[in-house]
């Protein structure tokens, strides 16, 4: 069985070579597959999407990317149970394609990660997120320990959660929301949410929990060196903080 | 014969009329006519006008310029191509190297200032890409007018400038680590946008910006987006004072901005470099900035001592039909130029038009041959068969020295002092101090600061930003700007030894020793003798500041022509990047997020 | 009081890329269209002199700039034949963006996308819908309207 995960690269993508990194430097068989080599994709275990503006968020974020290529093979994937992350606009494609909470039957988009409120603007935040479900509820989030506190940028013009108040519920009821966001002390309130999300929602899952779309960037403070609160003398180029989630995604990968 | 002349001269004079508004001066023309031993064609007036305009030849401050110290330990390339570069250190056996270019994109910001502020940041992001480096950092040090009036035009560039840098910034995925915003009323109708962009590069993978020596018969590439008239006229435009007429007249030579296809472009152009490398082949590579096609085509050719052959026909255009003028000089964005060896020229194509789908990423862009380097030290263009330029390449790409009009007895700024005055005081002046002194974390919130994950101090955490900008390597780089115009109303010379020591202070202050610095002069008109005086006098506290650090200037830009409508000069504003290197960024202090204040007049512009 | 509503057409003179993003994927999921056109259509309410609400538009440097767009006032505020217009149902979008134009009280942007067929002819109601659902509008938070047809 494949162990192999591939970095997926739309045009437009930004954040592929951060995320190759950390998924490599915790033990994972990582490489990218480029827009024009859809086809390779089927030879993959798990598949992440990285950050950026692919197709240049045109019409909507994540909107033209959740429809390409790629994202057939993606999509496929997951109805037969292999492990998907999406981070900031990964998240974003996969609310669009309709993979993520995966509500609709049809498979068409029933949440959006939407323009930050209020002011609507690109922000850029160090936040925490904290899981909100069970470990074992996403495959992707298993080996993390209960109330998993972990540290990340919120980089993102469009990360509100938003969707029709009937979905909400669903969302609330069926345990979508798998992290959220939460301060230092892992305390949760509205303060700590950067963008006005709903439920204070950083990351969807799907019903099966092989999905995970998370918008924070944990992969940007995922080393010593770029954590802020690493203690003097530690080593600055280990793995540290934002690292455990991708840890937990290896993991998840390999069993 | 005859007939035919007498038909071309009324065309050649209306030509001289639609071209009173470039910025070449009676006596340039003169000696145009003299070098060429005949009256230029249009294309080559237009070539000229852009070749020899400030903007491209720094004509009027050359001479100043040289009294700055270039040369240290750590340099490996200082002034005179797109970029400079230090020397950072060793990782894994390898030599790497820190690349810096610092620029203004003043006027077009002003104009349209989201417009111009993001094609600010794309310009500066291509002079680091074709020095062969991954583009790493960004920083921007921003000058606005009095904002606290919601109506205004000032409050309106001061949104829009940092929404196009951010807009632009991120999209490509380049952290903004460092920068600085002062208010002042002097920028009221002037604003000032710097940016500063920096790459790593490995010592022995440089690309530089000449062809280099078997460089005969090379081919010329032009790459990315399909030229079209929207950017006619910017180099010349630049160097032109502002009025109400020409905020009018001049738009169409403002770029449109394309982040999407910079973020493919830059990657692209990363593979094709590593396989050129592969491959043992240096290429050279310039960005097309002011000048188009013709000002990067003849300076990359001309400093590697070659002549030029381009068929205008084979550029990639967005319409159809642009006149030749237009294709040789126009100055579409996302655009650069490389000379490479046939060999390898179908491999190139191949990355930039199959692999990149450059085609499908904009309308038309594309790889494309457009031209030869010539052993002849010629420099010709061809449109439709027809030879439309035609000139020696020393001639076009050097232009003359001008020693600026001290004549003109402007007197020496009874207007700054009465300005300065009116700053200090007031309550109305107390109040735009207070823009001056609180956080600028509701502007820098807007700006990706930890894209790449190699951000040790994020923007707005220390004085410096800090990335370890190498993966696998504790190497690590600081970055801050500097200059404060309140103090430059007083004393210029002292307000640049200030930047200077300011930057310079920032990054020492993160822990990091200070290799380098870049220079940012943004001035008046340089025909005026108090305004020229001013820049003269910045160019000496520079000079004293940095030999007495012993630190050398790698690269830098000059902005003239920064003043209102009624002639006065904006403070001057001589802005100072320093670069800092550190060995173990283990070694030094992590950032800390800034408190806001509560009530933060920025918050009410910027969230 | 002299209240109106107005429905204003700020389109780009420069090239669009949205719509030919829009036109490829659209091919892509099969749905049979040739030709996009985009523009943002704003639902306005004025108080100020008709006569001068376009000069009034174009000194708003927030949401007009006169080197891209081109301004036009709307005979009928109902999308054309071949017509689609998305907004987002979240009010907060309708606030003007930066500074407001004078003697506008209220303003809603919606996306306009116009699909036109092989034939040149203006698409089907089904091919409208079909391109609305399936890449257009994301119903979780945006409602459209074109021709009879009110999605929520």
């Amino acid at each position: 069985m494949s162990r192999r995960i591939a970095v997926l690269l739309f045009p437009g993508t930004n954040s592929e070579e951060e995320t190759l990194r950390v998924l490599r430097d915790c033990g994972g068989d990582a490489d990218f597959v480029h827009w024009t080599d859809a086809k390779a994709l089927l030879e993959y275990a798990a598949y992440v999407l990285p950050g950026g503006f692919a197709h240049e968020d045109r019409i909507r974020a994540g909107a033209i990317a959740a429809h390409d290529a790629m994202m057939e093979t993606v999509i496929a994937g997951a109805v037969e149970g292999k492990l998907v992350l999406g981070i900031c606009n990964g998240a974003q494609i996969l609310l669009e394609a309709g993979l993520v909470p995966g509500t609709n039957v049809a498979g068409r988009a029933t949440a959006a990660f939407t323009h930050n409120a209020p002011g609507r603007h690109f922000i850029c935040r160090h936040v925490y997120v904290k899981l909100a479900v069970e470990p074992s509820r996403c495959a992707i989030t298993a080996s993390l320990p209960e109330g998993a506190l972990i540290p990340a940028w919120a980089a993102h013009g469009d990360g509100r959660l938003a969707a029709r108040d009937e979905e909400l519920e669903v969302i609330e009821s069926g345990e979508h929301v798998a992290f959220v966001y939460a301060h230092a002390d892992g305390a949760v309130d509205d303060a700590a949410i950067p963008n006005g999300s709903a439920l204070g929602c950083a990351a969807l899952t799907n019903r099966e929990g092989n999905v995970l779309a998370i918008m924070p960037h944990a992969e940007r403070d995922a080393w010593n060196l770029n954590h802020l609160a690493r203690r003097a003398g530690s080593d600055v180029l280990a793995p540290s903080g934002g690292s455990a989630l991708f840890e937990s995604f290896v993991t998840a990968v390999h069993s | 014969m005859s007939s035919a002349h007498t038909k071309r001269s009324p065309q050649r004079s209306q030509t001289l009329i639609e071209l009173g508004s470039t910025a070449l001066g009676a006596d340039e023309r003169r000696r145009i006519a003299q070098g060429l031993g005949r009256e230029p064609t249009r294309v080559e007036l237009h070539a000229f006008d852009a070749q020899w305009s400030e903007h491209c030849s720094y004509k009027s401050s050359r001479a100043q310029l040289r009294r700055l110290p270039v040369q240290g330990e750590r340099v490996v390339l200082g002034p005179g191509e797109d970029a400079g570069i230090l020397s950072l250190g060793e990782h894994a056996g390898e030599r790497y190297c820190v690349v810096v270019a610092h620029e203004s994109h003043n006027h077009p910001s002003q104009i349209v200032p989201f417009e111009g502020a993001a094609t600010g940041v794309g310009g500066i992001v291509r002079d680091v890409l074709c020095m062969g480096a991954r583009v790493v950092a960004l920083a921007d040090a921003l000058r606005f007018g009095d904002v606290r009036d919601p109506e205004s035009h000032q409050r309106h560039v001061a949104r829009a400038v940092v929404d196009g840098i951010s807009a632009y910034g991120n999209a490509i995925g380049v952290p903004n680590i460092a920068g600085d915003v002062y208010f002042h009323e002097g920028f009221n109708e002037n604003a000032l946008v710097n940016v500063v962009a920096l790459g790593i590069v490995k010592e022995r993978e440089i690309v530089r910006s000449f062809v280099p020596p078997n460089g005969e018969g090379w081919v010329l590439l032009l790459v990315g987006k399909a030229t079209d008239p929207s950017g006619f006229g910017g180099a010349s435009f630049s160097s032109l004072t502002l009025d109400a007429e020409s905020e009018t007249a001049n738009r169409g030579a403002v770029q449109v901005p394309d982040p999407f296809l910079k973020n493919v472009l830059m990657r692209a152009t990363y593979r094709v470099f590593d396989a050129l490398h592969a491959r043992g082949i240096r290429a050279a590579c310039k960005d097309l900035g002011a000048g188009g096609v013709m000002g990067c085509s003849a300076e990359l050719c001309a400093s590697g001592g070659f002549g030029a052959r381009i068929d205008l026909d084979l550029v990639n255009t967005a319409v159809p039909g642009l006149p030749p003028d237009v294709l040789a000089v126009g100055e579409t964005q996302e655009r650069m130029l490389l000379a490479l060896p046939p060999a390898v020229v179908d491999d190139v194509l191949r990355i930039y038009n199959e692999e990149f789908t450059l085609p499908q990423i904009a309308y038309n862009a594309r790889a494309a041959v457009i031209g030869t380097v010539t052993r002849e030290r010629r420099y010709m263009l061809t449109h439709r068969g027809e030879t439309v330029m035609d000139v020696d390449i020393e001639f076009l790409t050097k232009a003359p020295f001008v020693t600026p009009s001290a004549a003109s007895a402007t007197p020496c700024h009874p207007e700054r002092s009465e300005r300065s005055e009116r700053n200090r005081g007031t309550d109305a002046s107390d109040s735009l101090a207070l823009y001056n002194t609180c956080s600028r974390e509701p502007l820098y919130r807007r700006y990706d600061s930890v894209v790449r994950g190699c951000t040790v101090i994020p923007r707005g955490y220390a004085e410096a930003g800090v990335i370890a900008p190498i993966p696998g390597s504790r190497l690590g780089v600081a970055l801050a700007v500097a200059g404060n115009p309140d103090l430059s109303g007083r004393d210029p010379r002292l307000a640049a030894e200030d930047a200077v020591r300011e930057a310079v202070d920032k990054v020492v202050s993160v822990g990091a020793e200070p290799i380098g610095l870049t220079d940012c002069l943004n001035f008046g008109n340089p025909n005026k003798e108090g305004h020229y005086a001013e820049f003269v006098a910045a160019v000496d506290g520079l000079a004293h500041a940095a030999r007495s650090l012993n630190l050398p200037f790698v690269s830098g830009n000059v902005s003239f022509y920064n003043e209102d409508s009624a002639g006065n000069a904006i403070p001057a504003s001589a802005i100072v990047a320093c670069i800092g290197a550190i060995d173990d960024v283990g070694s030094i202090t992590p950032g800390r997020a800034e408190q806001v204040d509560a009530a933060n007049p920025l918050a009410e512009i910027y969230l | 009081m002299n209240r109106r509503h107005e429905t204003v057409e700020i389109r780009l003179k420069v090239p669009d890329n949205a719509a030919y993003t829009a036109l490829v994927a659209l091919q892509h999921l099969g749905i049979d269209v040739a030709r996009v056109e985009h523009a943002v259509v704003w639902g306005l309410t004025d108080d100020g002199d008709p006569a001068t609400l376009v000069a009034r538009i174009e000194r708003n440097q927030a949401l007009f700039n006169p080197n891209l767009h081109a301004v036009s006032i709307r005979s009928q505020s109902r999308p054309e034949t071949a017509e689609i217009w998305i907004w987002e149902v979240d009010r907060d979008a309708w606030r003007l963006p930066g500074r407001g134009i004078e003697g506008v009280t209220s303003a809603k942007p919606m996306a306009s996308w116009r699909l036109f067929q092989r034939d040149g002819r203006p698409a089907s109601e089904e091919t409208l819908r079909r391109a609305c659902n399936e890449l257009l509008r994301n119903a979780a938070v945006e409602d459209a309207l074109f021709r009879s047809s009110y999605l929520t």
